[in-house]
């Protein structure tokens, strides 16, 4: 009795081990020589051994070596990713762990969601914008990682941002020794607005997805194209931003957004002047200040929403949350009836094309595009989820307009 | 070698130009080729199938060719493994990569779409080659179908020109085959692959916005009411088109005709066409044109206005002196020969059919998954 209780002790420690271990050695499957380049007849030796019933490699690995072959010339990938680290890839990329809504929007854009195996709870979140990737266990939060439940998934890769609470180098220390992938990238803009075209970039080559990204470039570019030169001759009218939390229920440190910050960024494209442009990237500024620069608009992020309202009751109440103690009614935003509540989400990451419309309508109402439709097209040609048909939108409010689809 | 090259690894510390004029163009560009042109499932490098091909009666003792062609697109990376019937012997082989283990031969098929390997035959016997396959850029494996040789003349191969017997027009391995699109919009060309059909590529185009555009291809037997068209026919099918709404839907159609078909009909080659069957007219050749061949078929298209019962039929070629029957010649004893290769039996009915399978488990999974999620998302209400 006492040997099968020894016995099944043992299983049970070895079961345990097994359930945690390193992937696939590192290295291009049948690289005989390990000089990074896989011969044809490197190839063929490990076919014909494999096909002979011996040699180490599994089937598997042996179609990962003749997809190396094939389709990478034999050569293993490699980056540099955001935080500046060597990222080199030696087999296909099949199984994926994203940590943030950023990343899992551009994966979904690539065509790429299959390959997801584990996320966050924010992109858990949102079933409507990620129905397949929503669906994937969910290994912690934006701030809080299970790294064994990631090492239990076995991924190839795990893409995590370069900076933060759960940033790419923590992730790389956390799964040293179980050959993951880590990789990192924001995928969403920064102060530096053609980085996130850069990582998107990357990321495509590293899962075998350019011509999708290439396709969304190109979508993007055009739109961008067509405000920049729409809005360049006109006159940029001053333009105040903030967002909730920032500025509701404060007469002082309300806070804005200054150059570098992804949202001045988006407003300077759109065709705007905003009056925190010589200062900070994250100004504080009191009521009484914005009554001396008077905008012309004032635009408040806000809403825990992906791209619009169903109705206006939750941007109203903010606006009025907003406007609540302050003397604004002298400021020409005010008069023009341009003091605007938009969802949030219009900076987020690829989001952003249909943010830059958005924003640019609203300051030049008369750009013959319609956001609506910029964000039907992202929905459908790009996430491949259906835009719900039928019920109007409300894409921006501002008391007395609203901009619906 | 015909490989695919790669992107060169990158850096991501170079600064990406923006530039939006180029780019509006290239949008632009995008849009007037998604517009223009068809709207086709792309050609995934991947082999669907081995067949080989075996003189069936090869003479005593003479060295023979057998040829293994590999049904598929480039890149290719196969591997084979072929079993030599007892009494034969394996001589040499134009793969560079393969491995002889006794009467087992291993191949590493590395882009190429065909390959051969020479064999010598017993002084007397028969035998059976048997083999199978493994695409390593797919998922596809499956086994080629049997070869029955017998030294001296005869075999289950042997059918062929001056031998008196006539084979069975080759059925294809899918017989029946149904598609779906959701949405079908004005004038937009929307295309369809079929895989080991008579029927290669539908494309349909509707005159008004359609959707649950349901299409069925089958190839059939010629129902009794119906008379038979002019010349001879090589394959009946009916493809069926339904749509919601109304709108004049009309079609392309690719089909092919083994090339063994129109030599053992003596079809001139130029006068295979479709025809489409209208119970009030009769039956209507469509104006059929070839568009390729390669080694087992020859490709034509035609265009129709309508969905109905179809038939490839072709003309028999005006008797011609100048092209004399060939006749098989007996190899002495010894001699090496290289008797023009004849295709193998088709496959066994318990072979796999590959990438129908994975088709028909997709297609499978992907609605459970969908009633999976139609599931929980009626739980979650």
């Amino acid at each position: 009795m006492r040997r099968v209780v020894v016995f099944m002790a043992l299983l049970v420690a070895v079961a345990m081990m097994a359930a945690v271990q390193p992937a696939a050695a590192a290295g291009i499957p049948g690289d005989g020589n390990i000089d990074n380049q896989l011969t044809e007849q490197e190839l063929a030796s490990s076919i014909l051994t494999h096909l002979a019933g011996g040699g180490t490699l599994t089937r598997a690995e042996i179609r990962d070596a003749a997809h190396v072959y094939a389709y990478w010339n034999g050569e293993p990938r490699s980056i540099v990713d955001t935080a500046g680290r060597n990222v080199t890839i030696y087999r296909p990329v099949k199984k994926i762990v994203i940590l943030s809504s950023d990343s899992a929007r551009a994966i979904q854009i690539l065509g790429a969601e299959d390959k997801v195996v584990g996320i966050t709870e924010t992109i858990k979140n949102f079933p409507f914008y990620f129905p397949t990737i929503s669906q994937r266990q969910v290994v912690g939060t934006w701030k809080e990682v299970d790294w064994e439940a990631v090492a239990r998934l076995e991924p190839d890769m795990l893409i995590a941002p370069p900076t933060g609470t759960v940033n790419v180098n923590l992730a790389a220390d956390k799964l040293k020794g179980f050959n993951i992938t880590v990789v990192g990238f924001y995928l969403y803009v920064t102060a530096n607005y053609d980085q996130v075209f850069e990582e998107f970039d990357e990321l495509a080559y590293l899962v075998e997805k350019e011509e999708e990204a290439a396709q969304f470039i190109a979508w993007h570019d055009g739109y961008l194209a067509q405000v920049e030169e729409f809005v360049a001759d006109r006159e940029k009218p001053d333009v105040f931003l903030t967002y909730t939390a920032g500025a509701i229920g404060k007469t002082s440190d309300i806070s804005s957004y200054g150059p570098g910050s992804i949202f001045y960024q988006l407003c300077v494209k759109a065709g705007g002047r905003p009056i925190t442009e010589n200062e900070t990237s994250n100004p504080k500024v009191s009521a009484e200040w914005v009554v001396a620069k008077n905008p012309d608009m004032m635009i408040m992020i806000c809403g825990n929403v992906f791209g619009w309202w169903d109705t206006t009751s939750e941007p109203a109440d903010l606006l009025q949350q907003l406007l609540a103690g302050k003397s604004w009614g002298t400021l020409n935003a005010t008069k023009n009836n341009t003091i605007y509540a938009v969802p949030w989400s219009v900076t987020n990451g690829f989001e952003h094309t249909y943010g830059i419309v958005l924003l640019a309508k609203l300051l030049h109402p008369d750009l013959p595009i319609e956001p609506g439709k910029v964000s039907q097209e992202f929905l459908e040609d790009f996430l491949r989820v259906d835009y719900p048909e039928g019920e109007k939108k409300v894409l921006a409010y501002s008391g007395s307009t609203v901009l619906m689809t | 070698m015909n490989r695919v090259s790669a992107a060169p690894a990158r850096g991501g510390s170079g600064e990406r130009r923006r530039e939006p004029v180029r780019s509006l163009l290239l949008l632009i560009l995008l849009a007037a080729a998604l517009l223009t042109l068809p709207v086709l499932v792309a050609d995934a490098a991947e082999v669907t199938g081995v067949s080989r091909h075996a003189p069936a009666g090869p003479a005593p003792n003479a060295e023979f060719e057998v040829t293994l062609i590999l049904t598929g697109n480039e890149p290719v990376v196969v591997g084979l493994i072929e079993t030599i019937p007892e009494g034969f012997s394996f001589v040499s082989t134009t793969c560079e990569h393969y491995q002889l283990s006794g009467r087992q031969v291993a191949f590493a098929v590395i882009d190429e779409l065909a390959i051969t390997y020479r064999v010598q035959a017993p002084a007397s016997g028969e035998g059976t080659f048997t083999g199978s396959w493994v695409d390593l850029l797919s998922v596809h494996e499956g086994k080629i179908a049997d070869t029955i040789v017998m030294v001296g003349g005869g075999g289950a191969g042997a059918i062929g020109e001056g031998s008196g017997a006539v084979p069975t027009p080759a059925v294809p391995a899918v017989t029946k085959v149904s598609r779906t699109i959701p949405t079908l919009d004005p004038f937009e060309d929307v295309a369809m692959l079929f895989e080991d059909m008579d029927i290669t590529l539908l494309a349909l185009t509707a005159d008004a916005r359609v959707s649950e555009v349901k299409i069925e291809v089958e190839r059939v037997a010629k129902p009794g009411a119906v008379p038979a068209p002019s010349g001879t026919v090589y394959a009946y099918l009916t493809i069926e088109v339904t749509h919601e709404e109304l709108a004049n839907l009309e079609g392309r159609i690719e089909c092919k005709v083994p090339r063994s078909w129109l030599t053992t009909h003596t079809i001139d080659e130029s006068t295979v066409a479709l025809c489409r069957y209208e119970p009030t007219v009769g039956w209507i050749q469509l104006a059929t044109a070839k568009t390729s061949e390669d080694t087992e078929f020859s490709y034509y298209e035609a265009r129709t206005t309508g969905f109905s019962l179809f038939a490839i039929t072709g003309m028999k070629a005006a008797p011609s002196a100048a092209t004399p029957t060939p006749v098989a010649t007996p190899t002495p004893s010894g001699a090496t020969s290289t008797p023009s290769p004849s295709h193998s039996a088709a496959p066994s009915p318990t072979a796999a059919i590959p990438g129908f399978e994975a088709v028909v488990m997709t297609f499978s999974l992907l609605i459970t998954c969908f009633g999976i999620m139609k599931r929980l998302k009626g739980g979650a209400k």
